[in-house]
């Protein structure tokens, strides 16, 4: 080698070069990312997505499930139920799937019957202070700022489910709603901040959202303007500690505490 | 010459690793978009908004961070007191700060709870959720990049020209035009051009402080994002349009960074 040129790596070694850092960058990559991260990709571990709205719910039923069956490891991850389908469809390992409609779990392999795990209901809701005013849906139209899901989230599509009921009542409320809405948010879960933060007025959530919430309050709407939802799980796993998770959310007993948290109670057609 | 070997091809291997990290995402990116599929993107609903409110914010953004920036940089570059360079590092924090914080930190400042808030809400002129929203955040993580850039070109002035001109009876300004500007100008426009890159690629302070509707407050990144669960294509194309135009702006800031070089030494071209 030419003394000239000390450092430079000599041209017929590019391509060996090339071909050997892709299994070096893999193996770095994978070993930082278990070694630092510290997951472990083992059998015990169950990795549930679930809808935005059943954060605090799962958590809680996580816990229970945990302080009964020590040793197992459980996580939870939650989004809007369609950015949670787009990345199960990208190759996330989810052993659970649970979306706020069951129609973003269609197509997907199924290793056991679908099951109703709770339900619930779309829910208008203001700050604590209510800084607009509003007390019923007509009073919508005077809300300066109200947030709702993008139509791909689950609470986008029952929005517009409701905003459909409400047109057909009141053309001009609905109208009124759409020109004051200030932001489409990818989940429930940030129409809720909006809220919190006082920086909207109105937004539509799920009444379990609201539960054991200081700085959120509902309006209560009437009867007809009820619009119902449902969480169907499904298995996407064949482990046997994912069965075993699936089967405890699925449960009675399962079902009981969502109703305790603020869930409306499933009719027996729904489950 | 064995042993200089020996630390050649780890050298190389560490190298071109990081060049694969760096390159292969771009280049999956606009391999993966035929251009069939990007004018599919481009008809997006999402899109055609996305882009006219990104351009727009954006230049705002820059029209200010410049007019702005210019004196802010002026004046960091000349005073020597001890608070200045206190100051200069508190101006480049946004920076480094996560677009979450970012955005949070703008709403407890103009938020209508936030310091602000409740004053500019006494006149009627709510901020979150406007486009104002937007060019604030854009100014607020992007004008650092430039104020950093034109503080650097003034301290590097020759005082020895800036003296003589003064000497000569130029006024300020004057010597501003005549001296500063020539000499820097390389480097505001640099600054000038990643500080743009930054706001149009702005997302997380966006999002969380200027909410998300189309037409309205959805930049081409909150159009990506919004796209990506619904629409993959239109995000690529999204994705593929904003790639461009930041390589764009980079391969201008090159073009502009050698134009000195060229005028200050001829025989080298």
């Amino acid at each position: 080698m030419p003394d000239g040129l000390p450092y430079t790596v000599p041209v017929r070694l590019v391509p060996h070069i090339f071909r050997a850092c892709v299994p070096v960058l893999c193996a770095a990559i994978m070993a930082a990312t278990t070694g630092c991260v510290g997951e472990r990709r083992s059998d015990d571990t169950v990795t549930v997505y679930a809808a935005a709205s059943l954060r605090g719910a799962l958590d809680e039923l996580a816990a229970v499930y945990r302080a009964e069956n020590p040793g197992h490891r459980i996580r939870v991850e939650t989004a809007g139920s369609q950015q949670l389908r787009a990345r199960i469809h990208h190759g996330a390992r989810a052993d659970i799937f649970v979306p706020a409609a069951s129609r973003f779990a269609e197509g997907m392999p199924s290793y056991s019957e679908p099951k109703v795990i709770a339900c619930n209901r779309v829910s208008l809701a203001t700050p604590a202070d209510n800084p607009a005013g509003i007390a019923d849906i007509e009073d919508l139209a005077r809300a300066g700022r109200i947030v709702v899901g993008v139509d791909d989230a689950p609470i986008g599509e029952f929005t517009l489910q409701l905003l459909r009921v409400i047109e057909s009542e009141s053309p001009e409320t609905a109208d009124a709603v759409r020109a004051n809405t200030v932001s489409r948010e990818l989940s429930v879960a940030g129409v809720l901040t909006r809220l919190a933060l006082g920086e909207a007025d109105a937004g539509f959530v799920y009444a379990s959202d609201l539960y054991e919430r200081s700085d959120v309050s509902e309006v209560p709407l009437p009867q007809r303007l009820q619009v119902n939802t449902s969480y169907q799980a499904v298995l996407l796993s064949e482990k046997p500690a994912a069965r075993a998770l699936f089967n405890f959310i699925a449960s009675e007993q399962s079902r009981l505490r969502f109703e305790s948290m603020g869930f409306r109670r499933c009719s027996p057609t729904e489950t | 010459m064995r042993g200089r070997r020996l630390v050649m091809i780890p050298a190389g291997v560490a190298a071109a690793t990081l060049g694969v990290v760096l390159l292969l995402p771009l280049a999956a990116l606009i391999a993966g978009c035929s251009p069939a599929e990007l004018i599919a993107g481009l008809r997006h609903p999402l899109t055609a908004p996305a882009l006219r409110l990104s351009a727009i914010t954006s230049l705002i953004s820059l029209a200010i961070t410049i007019i702005g920036g210019t004196p802010l940089s002026w004046w960091l570059a000349r005073t020597q007191r001890r608070g200045v360079a206190v100051l200069e590092v508190a101006l480049r924090v946004p920076v480094v700060t996560p677009p979450a914080v970012a955005g949070v930190a703008l709403l407890l400042a103009f938020g209508r709870r936030g310091v602000l808030g409740s004053l500019t809400g006494a006149v009627g002129a709510d901020i979150a959720f406007t486009a104002t929203a937007v060019v604030i955040a854009q100014v607020f993580v992007s004008a650092p990049f430039y104020i950093q850039a034109a503080t650097a070109a003034f301290r590097d002035l020759d005082e020895d020209q800036l003296m003589a001109s003064k000497s000569l009876g130029a006024d300020s300004l004057r010597a501003f035009y005549t001296v500063v500007l020539p000499a820097a100008w390389p480097a505001l426009a640099g600054g000038a051009a990643l500080a743009w890159a930054r706001a149009i690629g702005e997302f997380g302070a966006t999002l969380l402080f200027a909410g998300n509707l189309s037409g309205r407050t959805q930049t081409m990144p909150l159009a990506i994002y919004t796209a990506l669960e619904s629409d993959l294509q239109a995000a690529q194309a999204l994705s593929v349009v904003l790639v461009a135009a930041a390589f764009g702006a980079l391969l201008a800031l090159r073009a502009v960074e050698r134009i000195p070089r060229h005028r200050r030494s001829p025989r080298r071209s």
